[in-house]
């Protein structure tokens, strides 16, 4: 299929924020415009010039880019000066931990694979105009599905079946756990937001529970954690000695479902719920069962991250295990404005965020939620360039 | 109509008005979008205690220019004058702060807030005290004669009302000039007659009017002067209308006088109703009853028409027949199917039924998605070739007849967004008139923010869909086009069926008693 069939240019902004153009008392300009907004006046003077120069959209887009950039960073060191450490230094050693050196650039990688996970978890039910903040939950449950589906085969088959298995068994537990918000949302009405970020409280309880109690490891003495998958249950490391081949599961299930949501029909039907839920209601679209089928797909993706996370690094099942990501993956989707492509990017730029925060305690002497900070400035100056940018369109 | 020159200029051009200083005067206005250019040049001037009209047809850069004056659009070229003195342009602030107020043409109130509260949110004080806005609200409504109801919830009120609030509201705003972009299109006759009249106090009250309107009977009612756009180009600047005649007026505004409608019709054919309700109660969205006990039917090739004062049952009654809302009680059927009455638009759609909706803008269309992609979203299942949908199919569709030609449709690939009011509902009625070979037309107020070419165009394709054998269910607040179009009316009253009519044998005013006072007229 050629491009041409396709409506609408490629790279225009395809996602209008749900609200955008609504019944606000003071309105703002219709929704986002043309990129080719850009005007080149075509009389010659200086100060058609400089007007011509000002309104030329790559010029504009630097600019702003330098100066968000440039405010991020400067706010960050200035929180840093205020807790009496070293910018520079504190700068220099994150860079080297995340991403300076080959060694630590796999880090990053394994750190951003499950923020990537847990971000399309969120972008795909986004798109239909769902809030899934329920990413923890559902990487936890993703991984206990792993768990079960490695105890069921109990090493008796191949590894690449193993692993395989272990994938659809977190995928199914992430999916269904997903599953409980969107059926009471459609049936009941119940805000899928925050039911689903009370789940995330639940999940926390049965691995605990597991820890301590179901799948105990017996010779791990005091502490509470699950025997260690070993052998063909855990990725084969292809770099270094801690990258796994686990790395690949994010990205190709980015590519997958940038594929999915841009192209098919069921991306599309997915769009228009987004767009306008009465809309889509009144054209005849299944908006139950694309509710349901959305969210369940977000928790899918959410269930991989965590089985990644024991078949890959982690080996095993521990209470605190991947506290945080399921929030850093919501924030990478808003980042990327729930484009998949860019979810990738994203969750490499908050994946080396926090590989590098995590040096800082033994650099700094700053605690390791300090990178918090960071990751809240660039959401701010993200979305920030995102709403400029669209004001400036008409 | 006041004879005394001072404050109400005939003509821009005669002497006594040129050391008058206008309220409000835009001059040179260019708005580009891209490479399209909305307005060119165009010159809009305002005085105290006038009403200048702003005529176009669909696209021709009408609601762009009031937008500029309202601080909504920042134009390339021009600037705006109030009193004499440039106002910052792109700043509804400022024009605000300068008196300015704007009725917009898709509305703008928060659905889930009171009448109220909306009111309160656009000229309150900051502090908010329920009983001040209410009253405030019930003083407005009596002091301009508009039926507002302060306790309404926005999101339960129809179209009409909605517009009778956002009119109050800017009235409320001690504005010196509002501006109304078509704040007729929804409302009916006598709602039209108080409006118009409210303009008129204004206008002796000095204020400054702005009046977007596709009807000649408004302008030749109001307007002291017409100002045409067309293409973003000005045809006719601040002329006084009554120096043209219709025709003159039309073929400014459109080109060319459309043709009349033909006067011959093929009668209803009998067989299998397209849609029969019988006994049909429903609760509207907010849980109180809105329909008592309707029953009617709609032959194949017949076209019912549905009249009203709006907010008697017409959006409940349109909302039943799609299954959007659920029915407490009675059954209907479209093409012989049982619908069911859980509320599921999928069952209605599935027997035949094709809908233009009351609200096009919140009901029917996406902002974000393009023409084209709207064309797909018709209520039959998606034209799909593999997992992906069938985009060709749905361009061969609409190049395979001449209906997107005839209704002027925008090019497929531009986003709905940036489209006119007009231009989108020509998308949301072309998309309806491709189905092919519906059982049962729904339409609310087909012509409504169409120009007169357009308005021509879509009723003639009503005919021709009733002719072909569909049976067409309108419902419209112009009573000129009902009687026009239909073979019969039924009038809605307090959610009851009032009574039926035949548009031979039943003179307006008969009409116009059931609307008001029901079936005991
Ligand atoms: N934000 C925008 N971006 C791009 N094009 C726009 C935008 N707003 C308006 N346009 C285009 O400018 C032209 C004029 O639109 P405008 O809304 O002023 O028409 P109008 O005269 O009010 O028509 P109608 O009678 O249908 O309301 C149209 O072609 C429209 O598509
Ligand atoms: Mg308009």
């Amino acid at each position: 299929m050629t491009a041409v069939d396709a409506p609408g240019a490629p790279d225009a902004p395809d996602d209008l924020e749900p609200d955008a153009g609504g019944q606000l008392p003071t309105p703002p300009p219709i929704g986002p415009v043309d990129p080719t907004t850009a005007t080149l006046l075509d009389e010659p003077g200086s100060l058609a010039a400089f007007a011509a120069f000002r309104h030329n959209r790559i010029v504009r887009v630097a600019v702003r880019w330098v100066v968000l950039v440039g405010a991020t960073i400067a706010i960050f060191c200035a929180f840093l000066l205020a807790k009496g450490a070293q910018p520079d230094e504190v700068l220099r050693s994150m860079w080297e931990t995340s991403l300076g050196s080959p060694d630590s650039v796999g880090e990053t990688f394994i750190r951003a694979t499950p923020i990537l996970l847990a971000a399309l978890a969120a972008a795909v039910p986004a798109r239909g105009g769902l809030f899934n903040l329920g990413g923890e939950g559902q990487l936890l449950l993703g991984a206990v599905g792993a768990f079960v589906a490695a105890n069921a085969l109990d090493g008796g088959a191949s590894s690449a079946v193993t692993l395989v298995c272990m994938a659809i068994g977190g995928a199914v537990f992430g999916a269904a756990w997903a599953a409980i918000p969107a059926v009471l949302k459609v049936y009941t009405r119940t805000n899928e937001a925050i039911s689903s970020l009370l789940l995330n409280y639940i999940a926390g309880i049965i691995i605990t529970w597991l820890c301590f109690e179901r799948w105990k490891d017996p010779i791990s003495l005091g502490q509470a954690y699950s025997r260690e998958l070993t052998g063909g249950e855990r990725f084969p490391i292809i770099w270094g000695n801690r990258v796994h081949l686990g790395i690949f599961v994010g990205v190709i299930a980015g590519l997958v479902l940038w594929v999915i949501l841009r192209w098919s029909t069921w991306g599309f039907k997915l769009k228009v719920l987004g767009g306008n839920p009465s809309a889509a209601r009144r054209a005849g679209l299944a908006v139950t069962g694309l509710s349901i089928a959305a969210m369940m797909v977000g928790g899918a993706m959410a269930g991989l991250g965590g089985m990644v996370e024991v078949a890959g690094t982690e080996g095993r099942l521990r209470p605190e295990l991947l506290a945080g990501y399921g929030f850093i993956g919501f924030l990478a989707s808003w980042l990327a404005r729930h484009d998949p492509l860019r979810i990738i990017g994203a969750a490499v730029l908050l994946g080396a965020i926090a590989v590098g925060g995590s040096g800082l305690k033994i650099t700094a002497g700053l605690s390791g939620g300090a990178v918090n900070i960071l990751m809240a400035l660039v959401l701010f100056a993200v979305l920030g360039w995102g709403r400029t940018s669209e004001s400036e369109g008409s | 109509m006041t004879n005394d020159a001072p404050t109400a200029p005939r003509d821009a051009n005669a002497p006594s008005t040129a050391e008058r200083i206008p309220i409000l005067d835009a001059r040179g206005i260019t708005q580009r979008f891209g490479s399209l250019v909305a307005n060119d040049a165009v010159d809009f001037s305002l005085f105290a205690g006038e009403v200048h009209a702003l005529l176009g047809e669909n696209g021709a850069g009408k609601s762009t220019l009031m937008k500029v004056l309202y601080g909504v659009n920042t134009p390339q070229e021009g600037q705006v004058l109030v009193n004499g003195v440039a106002i910052e342009p792109g700043s509804p602030a400022a024009a605000r702060a300068a008196g300015i107020g704007m009725v917009f043409q898709d509305l703008r109130l928060v659905p889930a807030l009171t009448v109220a509260e909306n009111i309160e949110l656009a000229c309150g004080s900051g502090r908010y005290r329920s009983k001040v806005a209410r009253d405030r609200v019930r003083g407005g409504a009596e002091r301009y004669g508009l039926a507002v109801d302060a306790d309404a919830v926005v999101r339960d009120l129809s179209i009409a009302e909605r517009q009778l609030v956002e009119i109050l509201r800017v009235l409320l705003m001690d504005a010196r000039v509002v501006i109304l972009d078509e704040p007729t299109s929804a409302l009916a006759p006598q709602e039209v007659d108080a409006l118009l009249a409210v303009i008129e106090r204004l206008r002796d009250d000095g204020l400054g009017i702005a009046l977007i309107t596709h009807k000649l009977a408004e302008t030749r009612a109001v307007a002291d002067r017409a100002t045409v756009l067309r293409g973003g180009a000005m045809v006719l600047s601040g002329a006084d209308p009554r120096s043209l005649t219709d025709d003159e007026l039309i073929e400014t505004m459109v080109g060319a006088v459309p043709p009349p409608l033909p006067a011959e019709r093929v009668p209803a054919r009998t067989g299998m109703p397209a849609l029969a309700v019988s006994g049909v109660s429903a609760n509207g969205a907010d849980g109180h009853p809105r329909l008592h006990d309707v029953t009617f039917l709609v032959q194949p090739g017949e076209l019912v028409g549905v009249a009203g004062v709006s907010g008697n049952g017409q959006r409940e009654l349109l909302d039943v027949v799609l299954g959007v809302l659920p029915l407490s009680s009675g059954s209907i059927h479209i093409g012989g199917r049982d619908i069911g009455r859980s509320g599921k638009p999928r069952n209605a759609l599935r027997a035949g039924a094709v809908i233009v909706p009351e609200d096009p803008v919140n009901d029917a269309v996406v902002g974000g998605l393009a023409i084209l992609e709207h064309l797909a979203l018709n209520g039959r299942p998606l034209p799909t070739s593999g997992p992906r949908i069938d985009w060709k199919s749905v361009r061969n569709l609409v190049a395979g007849n001449d209906i997107s030609e005839r209704l002027h449709l925008a090019p497929l690939d531009r986003k709905v967004a940036t489209l006119s009011g007009g231009n989108i509902q020509r998308v949301v009625l072309t998309r309806t008139f491709l189905v092919d070979d519906p059982k049962l037309v729904v339409v609310a107020y087909p012509s409504r923010g169409l120009d007169i070419a357009s308005v021509r165009a879509t009723q003639q394709l009503l005919l021709e869909r009733r002719e072909a054998g569909a049976g067409v269910l309108m419902v419209s607040e112009d009573l000129d086009e009902l009687l026009a179009l239909a073979d019969r009316i039924i009038v809605l009253h307090d959610g009851h069926l009032a009574g039926v009519v035949e548009p031979g044998s039943t003179d307006r005013q008969a009409i116009g008693r059931l609307m008001l006072q029901g079936a005991a007229a």
